[in-house]
């Protein structure tokens, strides 16, 4: 059913903020989240692999990829990161590649502007659960 | 990109939402590739499309709700809307001339970077935006939203701490400042947001900080 039809609209504000906290550490800008839940019984469901470690207290654990290409893994329920970069997920680029990039539309090799660094990594841009 | 059951939805810069049948894709024999566990599928059959739907504007992010049946969006003209991919009746019950059911648009049509349904209530939308805002939507009454949560910046007016003066939307609220913003002339570009749970919002951009929001609300307390 649309979310249009057949249902009475909302009247003023049913949601309100009661608390928030800021957690700060990642290195990069934070491309994008997923997220997973501990269930009390030990389970896990979302993107929550690496969530087995704190399974069994009803956990919410948020995956942040970051543009540097690292990821960490943060505990919301508990406003704190239990297994910060983990890993960074995507491998740095070799100097082959820099060069690659580096050729200007004529073919010739451009004048190295200094703007990327050796060993930069490429940004995550998405992450999703897989069930 | 999201999904729910077999079917798996994608949005593009070429403006369309694609709906895929995944039995079919994952049906491919040889002409796909594997590494490391991953099917890399280098020929899509033409019948593993079940629906194409050209949303107008590009789109930055995707989501489907809770029943699978509807999708929301976010795009670079200050929107993030609502689709029903079900024939003809995302069309008629159109909000606008792009055919999307629900429009959702963000006071000074910011860059809308991300978007997620939340995960039981079918009418609660979340949407992150490049004005360093995090904002909850109501579906059924979406000329405003229900609320909008800022990340805090060192030139924003005297409002971090607690609750801000309001906007244009029914409640605000903004976090303390980040320790180094002290640099920052305009607020931190929200890039993605995601439910953390039932009742808890996070948000996260180029101020390298994750950012939870605790929610209460009649809807969120039956959950």
């Amino acid at each position: 059913m649309s979310p249009t039809a057949g249902e009475a609209p909302a009247t003023g504000p049913s949601v309100s903020v009661v608390h928030a906290a800021s957690l700060e550490g990642c290195q990069a800008s934070i491309g994008c989240l997923a997220t997973a839940e501990t269930a009390s019984d030990g389970s896990s469901s979302g993107s929550g692999a690496s969530a087995q470690g704190r399974a069994g207290d009803g956990s919410s654990v948020v995956v942040a990829g970051e543009w540097e290409g690292g990821l960490s893994i943060w505990d919301v329920k508990h406003a704190s990161t239990f297994a910060r970069d983990v890993e960074s997920v995507v491998a740095a680029e070799d100097d082959e590649d820099e060069d690659e990039d580096e050729m200007d539309a004529s073919g010739e090799t451009a004048t190295n502007t200094g703007t990327r660094s050796k060993g930069r990594r490429a940004a995550l841009l998405s992450a999703a659960p897989i069930l | 990109m999201s999904g729910a059951g077999s079917i798996l939805a994608t949005s593009s810069w070429d403006r369309s939402i694609c709906l895929w049948d995944t039995e079919r894709l994952l049906a491919v024999p040889s002409s796909a590739t594997s590494t490391g566990g991953y099917a890399s599928i280098t020929a899509v059959p033409s019948d593993a499309v079940r629906d194409r739907i050209s949303v107008g504007k590009v789109p930055t992010g995707l989501s489907t709700a809770p029943s699978g049946q509807l999708l929301a969006t976010s795009h670079t003209d200050g929107t993030a809307r609502v689709w029903d991919p079900r024939g003809q009746s995302a069309a008629s019950k159109a909000s606008d001339k792009s055919g999307a059911a629900v429009v959702m648009r963000h006071r000074g049509l910011p860059w809308v970077s991300a978007v997620a349904w939340h995960p039981t209530d079918r009418h609660l939308v979340l949407s992150a935006s490049h004005d360093g805002a995090c904002r909850v939507w109501d579906v059924r009454a979406a000329k405003a939203p229900l609320y909008a949560m800022k990340h805090s910046w060192s030139n924003e007016p005297s409002e971090a701490g607690g609750a801000g003066a309001p906007s244009e939307d029914a409640g605000s609220a903004s976090t303390p400042m980040a320790t180094g913003d002290s640099a920052m002339k305009s607020p931190p570009k929200l890039l993605a947001c995601a439910w953390g749970n039932t009742r808890t919002a996070v948000s996260g951009g180029e101020d390298r900080r994750l950012v939870t929001w605790g929610m209460r609300g009649r809807s969120l307390e039956t959950d």
